[in-house]
């Protein structure tokens, strides 16, 4: 009778069971949907860097754990297809930067795990063609971060040997380097960029044992940086009471509708968790978890209306798979 | 008597032995149940079709895409990996160069092809590409 009992319990609770099986012991319903885009086995790779044109990314370099990579493709947001374009001229390499000016990509820096590189060169996407500019004027260096912004490019932190913080400004124009004011906060390699009406933003990244928790700003029109709140939980205020795992090393930032989306990376234990910023209120707020494999060091591709997260890795694996966030709908599977 | 208790042990054996006979099967039977269940999906995701070359003509020449379940994943209406917005100028070399993707493409292998790799594979005439 006792086992009949416990069969009967056993059974009652099977699909409870198997539930718990494919569900995490998720509780809060958190906005936004990834969506796997393009089953696309073959492109895997770490450390990789993008930048986006119009309705185009661009994904170049990378390490796919036996070799660094020089080979150029453009991924179309809206067919979800690929083209390889031209390959990149210069020496293959990982952990490289880029952005893009008035319709052209801005690509140098870099590792090739003997050499940090300061090259910088300029593809065409019209003519297909790359062009070597005048290199980069810092130290040689990896990890650096960069953004685009009215007209102009700029560069700065990352890793030399050293951490480092110095930000430099290009003009396509004249092909000329100028350094501005070095970043505020601490020395950073592996943070994240992205730009908002013509305001740029610098976030998260590793210093020397810390996981940075200041967030900055740079206003092109002032040319200087303005310190935003903290992405922890430094404040007695409650706005930030679930700042729980906002910063991380090599995470990726894309921009939608006017806010930004930060996810992927590590501390060093890999993030899934996504956070949405708004500038206006300087607030951030948890957004679905990264639904593919938990990764870091991945690229990412940012139009303005879409955002996708490209490649990257995880201790045992280089990924090829690509995942696009839809912020406004939910993902009934999670819950 | 002496059968009666011999008779009466040996039914309370009886019931303990059928009673976690249950309990074993009633396990086992919730272990098949639970791998059924991921066998399924496994074997549902290893249903993978192979990708397909197609070949298309365009306006100057020749290009070609990579096709699985109806969708398009690679589209090279132009010559990858060199510094040009030329299609192919001919069907063979379009073909070559495809084949080479979509092969290492279905062995889930790097797909990119190197400058070298398209040189070898076009028209002599296009040798000075690769100077």
């Amino acid at each position: 009778m006792k086992h009949q009992k416990i069969l009967v319990f056993l059974l009652t609770m099977l699909p409870v069971i198997i539930t718990s099986c494919s569900n995490d012991d998720e509780d809060e319903v958190l906005m936004g949907k990834w969506h796997r885009v393009s089953d696309f086995d073959g492109l895997a790779r770490s450390e990789a860097t993008s930048f986006t044109i119009g309705n185009k990314g661009y994904l170049t370099g990378g390490y796919d754990a036996r070799k660094h990579l020089n080979d150029l493709w453009e991924y179309d947001m809206e067919q979800d297809s690929w083209t390889q374009k031209a390959t990149f001229p210069g020496p293959p390499r990982s952990a490289a930067v880029a952005f893009s000016v008035n319709e052209r990509g801005y690509f140098g820096t870099g590792f090739d795990g003997k050499e940090y590189y300061k090259d910088f060169w300029e593809y065409d996407p019209e003519a297909n063609k790359w062009t070597q500019k005048t290199d980069f004027p810092g130290s040689a260096r990896n990890d650096a971060t960069a953004f685009g912004l009215s007209d102009k490019g700029y560069i700065g932190s990352g890793y030399d040997g050293n951490y480092l913080k110095d930000f430099y400004v290009y003009d396509p124009q004249n092909s000329k380097w100028e350094q501005i004011v070095s970043l505020g906060g601490s020395k950073r390699r592996g943070a994240t960029s992205f730009v908002i009406d013509n305001i740029a933003y610098v976030c998260t990244g590793y210093n020397n044992g810390e996981y940075v928790k200041d967030f900055w700003k740079y206003d092109p029109t002032q040319q200087r940086w303005i310190q935003l709140r903290d992405i922890t939980d430094t404040s007695d205020d409650s706005y930030d009471n679930k700042y729980n795992s906002i910063v991380r090393v090599y995470g990726v930032s894309f921009v939608i509708d006017g806010q930004a989306y930060l996810t992927c990376g590590g501390t060093p234990d890999l993030r899934t968790n996504s956070w949405r910023y708004t500038p206006a209120i300087d607030m951030w707020e948890e957004v679905a978890k990264f639904k593919g494999a938990p990764r870091t060091a991945t690229a990412s591709f940012s139009s303005g209306s879409k955002g996708f997260v490209v490649t990257g890795k995880s201790s045992t694996f280089r990924f090829d798979d690509i995942w696009e966030l839809r912020p406004y709908e939910y993902d009934d599977d999670e819950y | 008597m002496i059968f009666g208790n011999f008779d009466h042990t040996n039914m309370m054996t009886t019931n303990i032995k059928t009673g976690k006979g249950i309990l074993w099967v009633s396990l086992l039977l919730l272990l098949i149940i639970i791998l059924l269940h991921h066998s399924i999906i496994t074997i549902e995701d290893e249903e993978e079709p192979k990708a397909e070359l197609e070949i298309f003509q365009s306006k100057n020449g020749w290009g070609y895409q990579i096709v699985m379940r109806q969708k398009v994943l690679i589209y090279q209406p132009t010559i990858p990996a060199i510094d040009t917005i030329m299609p192919f100028p001919d069907e063979v070399s379009t073909r070559k160069v495809g084949l080479l993707v979509l092969k290492r493409f279905n062995a889930h292998r790097n797909f990119s092809v190197s400058k070298k790799e398209v040189v070898q594979r076009l028209p002599c005439r296009y040798n000075f590409i690769d100077k």
